[in-house]
């Protein structure tokens, strides 16, 4: 099978892409390990995500929108850093809110509604190689032996990343080794001040930091970051008295990037491409905006393939600037905020 | 929005900071063009200011109002808004609308913006300026060779550093080096992929002697070989080639677009089948004077050329001097050295000093003389037909093997040539001081005597040589770009013959040769296509220290600027840009490897020296003088076809029937000289490009005979000598004219009966073939009358009606009339049967095997060949196909 275009992952960077392939014009396959029917019942005890107001309007493009109100655990319109709250702006439509959402349940309403938009997904699968030819990669093996084809394939698969580690890119690192470890507090009292407003609250501490975000049921979410190997891993000191609704989950959260983050037919995006801790709380949104700016430099590759290296050198440029934006910009809020994370030196 | 900005909304946002993001949704419905990203490098303030003069020249000559009115685009403005004006991307239905002209030039333009900084070729004011295919109306004039120098300069000025290396994917760190690259922008037909227009670089330049001036075409933006002077129309002009200073870093074949061949002979170790364990160095960024990235600095070119033929072929000791011995000559008896002709802007041209192309070699005034050997045959034949030939000339080239495995047999390189192979020995001393040509008799007076030898002939020289182009880059500042190794590769340079069919290009022949699938129908008994820019040899080491350099073996290759080899493109264009018999709608001449033959015995652009194992490129094996090979390479079916004119047909019947090589690329009978004595009468008259005339059929005695000149009698270094050379009509011929000519000479050959010079092979092969072409003629079928000069009148009946009356035509559309003969081979291995020129004679035709064909490939043509045998009693009997 031949296509425009190949995405690998059906996360939300993953679905964005295929949807905006589709309005592009482009043929696309998506690639994914989960089932492309799952019903979008889950596990209530998940620990929440808070996604980016920005996210809504993308997706109402997208005609995804209805994803997030099906994962959505609940609704916040700021966040508190150190006890000072922060509203988000007002546009015409009125005061932007944020969600917190049960991020399988996202995950799955967004490949249905990749489905429902007539784009093949070949699910229950995974990659086991890209096909070279050239120097440029041209398709893909799967690990059920099907070979697909393609003009350009998005590494779309989070921080699984699997095209930059067959391609041997180089990972230019940003923080020393963090991680985050995540979970569900339940049976909170409802009088406690975690739901007082809609708050998601943000607490620096001194080698790292812990975000609170109440919910519904009487249950917070809760994530914690700190450098690698100094800590057990409790839940913060808020919530160390209520029960744990799930286990606790820990992630490799070390600010990387791919080195270069695209080449001759192929392109990464959102995670796959660089990482930066949850604190920016770009994960989602910078999923959705590089796969739209990945599939953009797609299309303009396939209309005037000439100039092929050039838009790849500016979706490379365009990535890498922005995460250093933000790589600046969390530096000096943490720095703002007394969180010492950089003092150690970067490999 | 711009991208800074952007970014840092966005940002700030999700950190609950509070600022609005109607620019993300804006951005995402593609409101946005968030892809306008690049900044520009900041440029030197002299080049700023020659710039505004060139944009003033094109405002002055029509370039700013054809690019409003086809574009919309504004280049009246000054200052930042001509910069943006420049950088912006082209309205795309415009564009579009250009590009879908074909008339336009701009249908090969890549390109999305007047200026695409880093990239010459994505910049569509520089191919409005460069290519050759862009001639609007209301232009006043076309850009000089410097005025496009500039806007390269500028192009490439106002890309920042870090950008191009993004662009190249360069890794940090990785090590670059300054080189000297010869370069050209060629339109699509002629770029290594053939996908759109683009700069086309090699690190050989290939540069050619002449007897006229330099002479630049600028409508045609290149160089030409046609002199100014129309009265010297015969004459050449010297063609040069043109270099510059790159950054350049090392690759490997899958990064870069070569030109390639799609041919490989046997197994040919030194040809580009192995290319992927091998290195080549990719420019990447021009470097010139004012260049804000070296710190403004001026770039200093130096050339050192060396010809050392004669003095090698008295150290071979093949031959003994009189008295003066020969030494080696200079740059400065060589090449031109007036900076003000060879420094176009900031590149730099050699160019050969215009002279005779061929002259008596001197030392202190005065002729150096050798004493000619006596003929021998043993080591090796010591005699190429009335040539000194000073070592074995093995059998490579020639189509061998059976009727299922038809090749050619493929250069073991084991004879590397290191002095002239073939010496010019028709000329003898005359009262010490001068010469006179041998004495033909009717008798073999002539040939005895050469064989006997031990007479002083004069050595003749040509401005053939090689050498090297460097830079001095010890004066250019690297602090900003440090990864860039301070030291300068130098291009090789070769000046040699010049390039009679400047049209046309070895490749362009390709499927005419042993291309893959083809090699039952190849047109070339020996010789066929030999592209140098397939070749991998190391340039002479002499000139150029390739000891350390992982390089060298690829001197040759030729790349484009393309990024990759594969582009992507797959468009019907392409296939119509791929296609050699396109017509281009320019004229062309080239000088990198691609336009110049390869090696062989004797060669013709270069030859390989050196020992076995260890062989480079030189020019020190070449004839002395180069005319010698010329004659000979002719002789052989034009041999290297894309630069040695085909004039087999003039001499076949002086080769050893067995082995005589038809001609396989067609020149007509006023191209190769119409003879005053055969059917056309002394009103059509003409002389040859070799200064020769070609053959014609004659009846004695009531037999059919074909009347010709004998190649060893021919004498082209003669010729050249008393301005007998004509290249005036070789070089307006296309491949596009010689290509329909070679597809009719098959046809022919497939239709006529099976005349095969050897019995091995059972197919019809065009290379095979005894069918001697002894006519040739131009005609447009049914819409004009022929003139039928190479058909007597008693051919058949007693006038030519029958073939010149446009209503006896069997076919329609433009074509030829070709007349083939088949003769007997010669009773007399010594002939005597010479004619009063003394150097023509005479065969019999074969019975009567004279055929008559109409010939076309016009694709209307419902029949494409019509061809009668002309029986004894004159009886023609068409079969049409």
């Amino acid at each position: 099978m031949h296509v425009d275009v190949i995405i690998i992952g059906s996360g939300p960077a993953g679905c964005a892409a295929a949807i905006s392939c589709k309005m592009q014009g482009l043929q696309v396959l998506v690639i994914t390990g989960n089932k492309k029917n799952s019903d979008t019942k889950s596990n209530e005890d998940q620990p929440s995500e808070s996604i980016h107001p920005g996210v809504s309007s993308i997706l109402t493009q997208l005609h995804a929108a209805h994803c997030i109100n099906l994962a959505s655990k609940g609704m916040y319109e700021g966040i508190v850093v150190h006890d000072q709250s922060n509203l988000f702006g007002k546009d015409e439509q009125g005061a932007w809110q944020g969600h917190h959402i049960n991020r399988e349940i996202f995950d799955t309403a967004f490949l249905r509604a990749v489905v429902e938009q007539g784009i093949t997904v070949h699910g229950n699968d995974a990659v086991s190689d890209l096909i070279n030819t050239d120097d440029r990669v041209t398709g893909l093996m799967t690990i059920s032996g099907v070979n697909f084809t393609c003009r350009y394939i998005i590494d779309a698969r989070g921080y699984k990343h699997i095209a930059g580690k067959k391609l041997q890119f180089k990972e230019k690192f940003y923080s020393p080794p963090l991680i985050t470890w995540t979970g569900v507090s339940k049976d909170i009292p409802g009088d406690h001040f975690l739901f007082e407003k809609k708050i998601t609250r943000f607490i620096p501490q001194q080698h790292g930091w812990t975000w609170l975000a109440p919910e519904l049921h009487n249950r917070c979410t809760w994530t914690r970051l700190g450098l690698k190997g100094q800590h057990e891993f409790l839940p913060p000191a808020q919530l160390q008295d209520y029960a744990m609704a799930t286990e606790i989950k820990k992630s490799n959260r070390r600010w990387r990037v791919f080195r270069p983050v695209c080449k001759e037919g192929l392109l990464l995006c959102g995670d796959a491409a660089g990482i930066i801790d949850p604190a920016a709380g770009q994960g989602i949104l910078n999923a959705i905006l590089s796969a739209g700016m990945a599939v953009k430099t797609i299309k303009a590759c396939i209309n005037n393939p000439a100039l092929e290296a050039i838009y790849l050198a500016r979706y490379d440029d365009w990535f890498i600037s922005q995460y250093e934006e933000k790589v600046n910009m969390l530096k000096a809020f943490y720095t703002q905020h007394g969180i010492e994370l950089f003092e150690i030196k970067k490999k | 929005m711009q991208r800074r900005e952007f970014v840092k909304k966005t940002s700030v946002l999700t950190l609950g900071l509070g600022l609005g993001f109607n620019n993300i949704k804006k951005w995402y419905s593609g409101e946005e063009k968030p892809l306008n990203i690049f900044k520009t490098a900041t440029v030197n303030n002299e080049l700023e200011i020659n710039v505004q003069q060139l944009f003033e020249w094109m405002k002055t000559n029509g370039w700013a109002a054809h690019l409003q009115e086809v574009l919309g685009v504004n280049i009246n403005l000054t200052g930042d808004d001509l910069k943006k004006e420049l950088l912006k991307e082209i309205d795309t239905g415009k564009l579009n609308t250009l590009r879908q002209h074909e008339q336009s030039g701009y249908d090969d333009f890549a390109g999305e913006r007047l200026i695409q900084p880093g990239f010459p070729a994505y910049s569509l004011l520089y191919h409005a300026m460069a290519s050759p295919r862009v001639r609007p109306e209301g232009i006043k004039a076309y850009c000089s060779l410097p005025q496009i120098d500039l806007l390269e300069n500028y192009i490439y000025a106002l890309c920042d550093w870090a950008q191009l290396q993004s662009i190249y994917q360069l890794k940090e760190n990785e090590e670059l080096v300054f080189a000297v690259f010869a370069y050209e922008y060629r339109p699509a037909f002629k770029t290594p992929h053939h996908a759109y227009a683009d700069m086309v670089y090699s690190r050989t330049g290939i540069a050619r002697i002449g007897n006229e001036p330099l002479h630049y075409d600028t409508i045609n933006r290149c160089h030409t070989a046609k002199p100014m002077d129309e009265n010297r129309i015969k004459n050449v002009a010297v063609m040069p080639a043109r270099y510059g200073l790159y950054i350049a870093r090392k690759v490997k074949n899958t990064n870069i677009s070569l030109v390639r061949s799609g041919e490989h002979k046997g197994n040919d170790s030194k040809d580009d089948r192995n290319d992927a364990g091998k290195f080549f160095l990719q420019p990447i960024r021009k470097v010139f004077n004012n260049d804000a990235l070296v710190e403004d600095a001026t770039i200093q070119f130096a050339e050192l050329h060396k010809s050392e033929k004669l003095e090698k072929l008295y150290l071979s000791r093949k031959v003994a001097m009189k008295a003066q011995i020969p030494k080696p000559r200079f740059s400065k008896d060589l090449i031109e050295q007036d900076d003000t002709l060879r420094h176009a802007g900031s590149s730099f041209l050699v160019i050969s000093q215009y002279r005779d192309l061929i002259r008596p070699a001197r030392e202190d005034g005065k002729i150096l003389f050798f004493k000619v050997p006596k003929h021998v045959e043993k080591p090796y034949d010591n005699r190429y037909f009335t040539a000194l030939c000073t070592q074995l000339v093995e059998d490579v080239e020639l189509l061998d093997g059976n009727n299922n495995n038809l090749h050619r047999v493929y250069n073991n390189y084991e004879a590397p040539r290191n002095k002239p192979l073939f010496v010019n020995i028709t000329n003898k001393i005359k009262q010490d001081t001068t010469y006179t040509a041998l004495p033909k008799t009717k008798t073999q007076s002539f040939e005895n005597e050469m064989k006997r030898g031990d007479y002083y002939a004069p050595l003749f020289e040509d401005s053939i040589c090689d050498g090297s182009v460097r830079v001095d880059v010890s004066l250019l500042s690297t602090a900003k770009i440090n990864n860039v190794q301070k030291k300068c590769l130098p291009a090789f340079s070769i000046v040699t013959a010049p390039d009679f069919f400047p049209q046309v290009d070895p490749l362009d022949f390709e499927n005419f040769d042993i291309a893959p699938g083809l090699s039952k129908e190849s047109s070339f008994y020996e010789g066929g296509v030999a592209c140098l820019a397939t070749a991998r040899i190391k340039p002479n080491p002499k000139m150029i220290d390739t000891k350390s350099d992982n390089t060298s073996e690829t001197y040759l290759a030729v790349l484009s600027g393309s990024l990759k080899q594969k582009t992507g493109i797959a468009t019907e264009r392409l296939a119509a840009y791929k296609n050699p018999a396109s017509e281009r709608g320019y004229d062309i001449s080239g000088f990198l490897p691609d336009i110049a033959s390869s090696v062989f015995a004797p060669g013709w652009d270069v030859t390989y020296c050196g020992v076995k194992n260890d062989i480079y490129i030189g020019t020190e094996g070449l004839g002395s003088p180069f005319i010698e090979d010329m004659k000979f390479c002719a002789a052989l079916n034009g041999m290297w076809p894309a630069t040695s004119p085909d004039a087999s047909r003039t001499y076949q019947g002086s080769n050893e029937k067995d082995f005589r090589n038809p001609t396989a690329v067609p020149l007509l009978d006023h191209e190769i000289g119409i003879c005053a004595d055969g059917p056309a009468g002394k009103t059509h008259e003409s002389w040859g490009w070799d200064g020769e005339q070609g053959p014609y059929l004659q009846k004695k005695a009531g037999k059919w005979r074909i009347n010709f000149t004998d190649l060893g009698r021919a004498d082209a270094v003669n010729n050249a000598l008393d301005g007998k050379l004509d290249m005036s009509q070789l070089r307006k011929l296309k491949s596009s004219e010689l290509i329909k000519r070679m597809e009719c000479l098959k046809l022919c050959i497939h239709s006529l009966p099976q005349r095969n010079f050897t019995s091995e092979y059972k197919d019809k092969i065009t290379g095979y073939t005894y069918l001697w072409l002894v006519s040739a003629e131009k005609v447009n079928w049914g819409k004009e009358d022929v003139a039928a000069l190479g058909i007597p009148a008693d051919l058949a009946g007693f006038n030519k009606d029958w073939i010149s009356k446009k209503e006896n035509a069997r076919i329609s559309g433009e074509g030829y009339l070709y007349v083939f003969a088949n003769s007997v081979a010669d009773k007399d291995p010594l002939p005597s049967d010479w004619e009063p020129d003394l150097k023509r004679r005479r065969l019999d035709v074969d019975g009567e095997q004279i055929y008559v064909c109409q010939v076309t490939t016009d694709p209307n043509a419902v029949t494409k060949i019509a061809w009668t045998q002309i029986k004894k009693n004159g009886i023609i009997n068409w079969h049409v196909k």
